[in-house]
């Protein structure tokens, strides 16, 4: 049972759990209230209220979530109390010395980051704001001012938008919440990037990614753990298509869930993933449902809701309820909701599942013929004003005007207006990089087209005031250059050159200098050899040797060759 | 074998339906026609068969007014018969829109009408294979999408793993599907088709994928290099030995009874030997259809142009050549 009470005004939430005290503090904000040009406010805030913390050896930790932001950690009531009291101090008077050193470790935090095959899903379904935004970087760091966090912190981490929770039946002693006074914001609402559902659109990927949103409810939360186990039936147990199939369910925060389905393909096998995955979810959605899988849906379910410790298990998602308005209902309501789920509830969802969806297939595949529409990756039509020629390729135009830019080829264009550009990234050489609410992305490179500084200086000023970031000189080499074949770039996040590759070339390269330098001192050897004044050097003309001059000479030929091949792939990339 | 019929010039022409002594298809063919679905319905349920039922289901569809069966598949949308009917239909049509010329001869329009039409056929078999994924008939027209739409040759071959073995209709499909023409190769076609004849049992009319595997090569040489090339990849030694030991592995084992399967595996074979200018070997498949009833199979034979002069222009030649001796 989730008991509820108030510490200094802060909504709480008590459950009991044995073993080590755990604690957290919730609020009610994340990614998704951010916009792309302040996008890692949020993480950054986060990071400042931690630092004082420094290197402690108990355990506790921040998570910037989409529409929560939690402070937890683990430890004797006095530690709670002490972290949770230092990140509401720290909070109230931000350490903003540290500022520029904690943006620079979210940069390394952001480069280490994986970026998983489903990443992409959000921008693609609601486009650069919203719950969209998670999809990118975290754009705005650049242009964050003390100022920025001050008003940022004021807004949301406030005793009203707040909710704290501890896995004990008491609150630790000493343990004080300095909360300013605010509201309880609520989720944002949820903008979309696709004008019809459902909807695909294909990238570099290894398999089939789909996502969908739903009503959130027991047979929602059925019917993604049901589409997982026919994912892993029908894509690896009996096609052999796939090795990884799974799905998962996250609350949206407003009344609405996530689901994502993800399967790998092995090689050759995409094609056959992505139609299987299309037949599974018609059969779900015809109803041929499988009474054994909603029977071990439910077991799992019971077991997990059985457990002793379920309560204080759920109190990081009981906090997210609170906060975000949505019902907590107590562990066995929730399990008699999930008995009662039937395989015509599953069906539903199915229905509700499939109109709604959003697929990624591997390039070179489309989905098309089985009802999906291309989501778009162009836009419908291009803004007035004054073209300026590609230096490369004679058909493409960049076209700025009153009301924004356009990339047109005569077939196709991408636009952003000003009044929906979500951040234009401004490099001191005059590159600037807008990219629309829509996700839409245009490129103005005063190396690719012959624009004037002063139009430039016109895009600038032309910008929603705040969505210019200003960004570090760039290398020589990352400023484009013109080269044949440049054409217009959907929305799609541009494939980077990997630091691999440079590795391979500098290991290659000196693999074949070393062997090149052996090579040079047996050829000389050989040469300098006198066996007839001095008979000992006869060895040094035998056939051996001859042999290892040759080995030496092939294998620095061959790593040469090697180093010309990575290079000219990686200039290609 | 079954001794040479004389007087080969006076021979009557060939009923060109294998399927000329069913009348249960005809007569749903004209209940469709006259719009009366309950009768088509009934009649279907009496249709146990899978390969009268697939031939049925194209001749309906075929038959049929589009308006008729379009408003059949909306009244009954969970009706799997309706459902694949009206597919069947799409696909028709569709395939004629585009026309069985080779791709690059296909104009802009006509693809994309083709696609339409096979996008909508494959969304309605979609939910039917769905509903009742032993619908043979459905999974083979997927199969025909797939090859239309290039959906890939893992997907044509996960849809074809969703059929019944031995469903000769299906393996035509598949034959199609591995030919070069439609990215696949000549190994996996023929490898495929092999397959077949080994796994189907003495006597079903499985053998004539392996006829129908070295007419599509046949017929790629033919474009490519010529008539008198393609001629001899068919007279090949290994050829000649592959086509023998199919035929003998199901048309000719002693096992197999004239089935319409059956007279399509004898015009195949009949019109592999002749192409050749194994005459013997061809009368031998042409006599049989002849003592049989007289009924041929004229779908390989399209390829040849008018497909029912070809046939008994090639009949008459290997009578005349291959009994002389």
């Amino acid at each position: 049972m989730i008991r509820e009470t108030e510490v200094d005004g802060v909504q709480t939430l008590l459950a009991r759990k044995s073993g080590p005290l755990v604690a957290g503090l919730t609020f009610r904000v994340g990614r998704a209230d951010e916009t792309l040009a302040t996008a890692g406010i949020t993480h950054l805030l986060e990071h400042l209220a931690l630092h004082h913390n420094g290197l402690s050896d108990y355990h506790y930790n921040g998570a910037t979530g989409s529409v929560v932001t939690h402070f937890h950690m683990q430890g004797s009531p006095d530690d709670i109390a002490r972290y949770l009291n230092g990140v509401c101090a720290a909070l109230a008077n931000l350490p903003m010395a540290r500022l520029e050193m904690e943006k620079g470790i979210l940069r390394t935090e952001a480069a280490g980051r994986k970026r998983g095959v489903n990443d992409s899903l959000p921008l693609w379904r609601y486009g650069a704001q919203g719950y969209g935004l998670v999809s990118y970087e975290e754009m705005g760091l650049p242009r964050l001012t003390p100022d920025d966090l001050r008003r940022w912190a004021a807004t949301w981490f406030t005793r009203q938008n707040a909710v704290l929770w501890i896995a004990s039946d008491r609150v630790p002693a000493g343990l004080r919440l300095h909360l300013p006074e605010g509201v309880r914001r609520p989720v944002p609402r949820p903008s979309s990037a696709l004008p019809t559902t459902p909807a695909y659109f294909s990238d570099r990927v290894n398999g089939v990614v789909y996502d969908t949103v739903v009503r959130r409810s027991a047979a929602a939360q059925v019917f993604s753990a049901v589409l997982e186990r026919e994912m892993y039936r029908s894509l690896r147990q009996d096609g052999g298509y796939s090795y990884v199939a799974s799905t998962s369910y996250d609350p949206r925060g407003d009344g609405f869930a996530t689901v994502t389905a993800l399967a790998d393909a092995l090689p050759d096998k995409q094609d056959a993933v992505l139609g299987g995955f299309v037949d599974l979810l018609a059969k779900l959605r015809v109803g041929r449902i499988d009474q054994a899988d909603i029977a071990s849906v439910r077991t799992k379910a019971e077991e997990a809701l059985r457990h002793e410790e379920r309560d204080a298990a759920r109190l990081p998602g009981a906090a997210m309820n609170a906060l975000t308005g949505q019902p907590n209902q107590p562990g066995e309501q929730l399990l008699d909701e999930i008995r009662a789920v039937t395989a015509d509830d599953v069906r539903a969802v199915a229905v509700e599942a499939t109109a709604a969806g959003l697929l990624l297939v591997p390039d070179g595949l489309d989905a098309e013929w089985a009802g999906y529409r291309p989501a778009p990756t162009f836009s419908t039509s291009a803004v007035d004003g004054r073209s300026y020629g590609s230096r490369q390729n004679d058909r493409l135009g960049l076209v700025i005007g009153a009301e924004g830019v356009s990339l047109v080829d005569g077939t196709h264009q991408v636009t952003v207006r000003y009044a929906e550009c979500a951040v234009a990234l401004a490099w001191p050489d005059g590159g600037r990089h807008l990219i629309g609410l829509d996700g839409i992305a245009v490129r103005v490179e005063p190396t690719l087209y012959a624009v004037p500084p002063d139009q430039i200086a016109r895009l600038d000023a032309s910008v929603p005031p705040g969505s210019l970031v200003w960004q570090p000189a760039r290398e020589p080499s990352a400023i484009p250059q013109p080269s044949a074949g440049q054409t217009i770039t959907s929305a799609s996040p541009a494939a980077k050159r990997g630091p691999a590759t440079t590795a391979g070339l500098v290991v290659l390269i000196v693999l074949a200098a070393v062997m090149g330098v052996l090579t040079l001192l047996c050829g000389a050897v050989i040469v300098s050899a006198d066996p007839v004044a001095n008979p000992d050097d006869a060895i040094l003309r035998d056939p051996v040797t001859y042999t290892m001059f040759g080995v030496t000479l092939a294998v620095t030929i061959g790593f040469a060759v090697g180093a010309v091949l990575v290079a000219r792939r990686r200039r290609a990339a | 074998m079954l001794p040479p019929v004389s007087a080969p010039a006076a021979l009557p022409a060939p009923i060109f339906d294998p399927y000329a002594g069913y009348s249960e298809p005809r007569m749903l063919a004209d209940a469709a026609k006259a719009g009366d679905w309950r009768a088509v319905d009934a009649g279907f349920a009496r249709l146990t068969d899978p390969d009268v039922r697939h031939h049925a289901i194209g001749k309906v569809a075929n038959a049929a007014e589009r308006y008729f069966l379009e408003d059949v598949a909306a009244a009954e949308p969970t009706s799997v018969l309706a459902g694949t009917l009206l597919a069947s239909r799409l696909i028709t049509d569709g395939w004629d829109i585009r026309t069985g010329s080779w791709g690059k001869d296909v104009s802009r329009e006509q693809w994309k009408a083709f696609s339409e039409h096979l996008h909508r056929a494959e969304q309605t078999l979609i939910e039917v294979t769905a509903r009742d994924p032993g619908q043979a008939t459905a999974w083979k027209l997927r199969l025909d999408i797939a090859r239309g739409l290039s959906l890939g040759q893992a997907e044509a071959r996960r849809r074809y793993d969703h059929v019944a073995p031995h469903f000769l209709p299906a393996q035509e499909a598949m034959v199609q599907q591995l030919c070069p023409k439609w990215s696949g190769s000549y190994e996996a076609m023929h490898g495929f088709a092999v397959e077949c004849v080994k796994a189907s049992p003495p006597g079903s009319p499985n053998g004539v994928a392996v006829a129908l595997a070295h007419i599509e090569h046949w017929l790629l040489i033919d474009r490519d290099e010529g008539g008198p090339a393609a001629a001899a990849y068919l007279a090949r030694h290994d050829v000649q030995g592959e086509l023998r030991w199919a035929a003998e592995h199901s048309v000719f084992n002693p096992a197999a009874r004239p089935s319409p399967g059956w007279v399509t595996g004898h015009s195949a074979f009949a019109m592999a030997f002749s192409l050749a200018e194994n005459h013997a070997a061809a009368a031998a498949h042409f006599n049989a259809l002849l003592r049989a009833g007289n009924y041929a199979d004229d779908d390989s034979w399209r390829y040849l142009g008018d497909e029912h002069a070809e046939f008994v222009a090639h009949r008459r030649r290997a009578f005349q050549r291959g009994f002389s001796r």
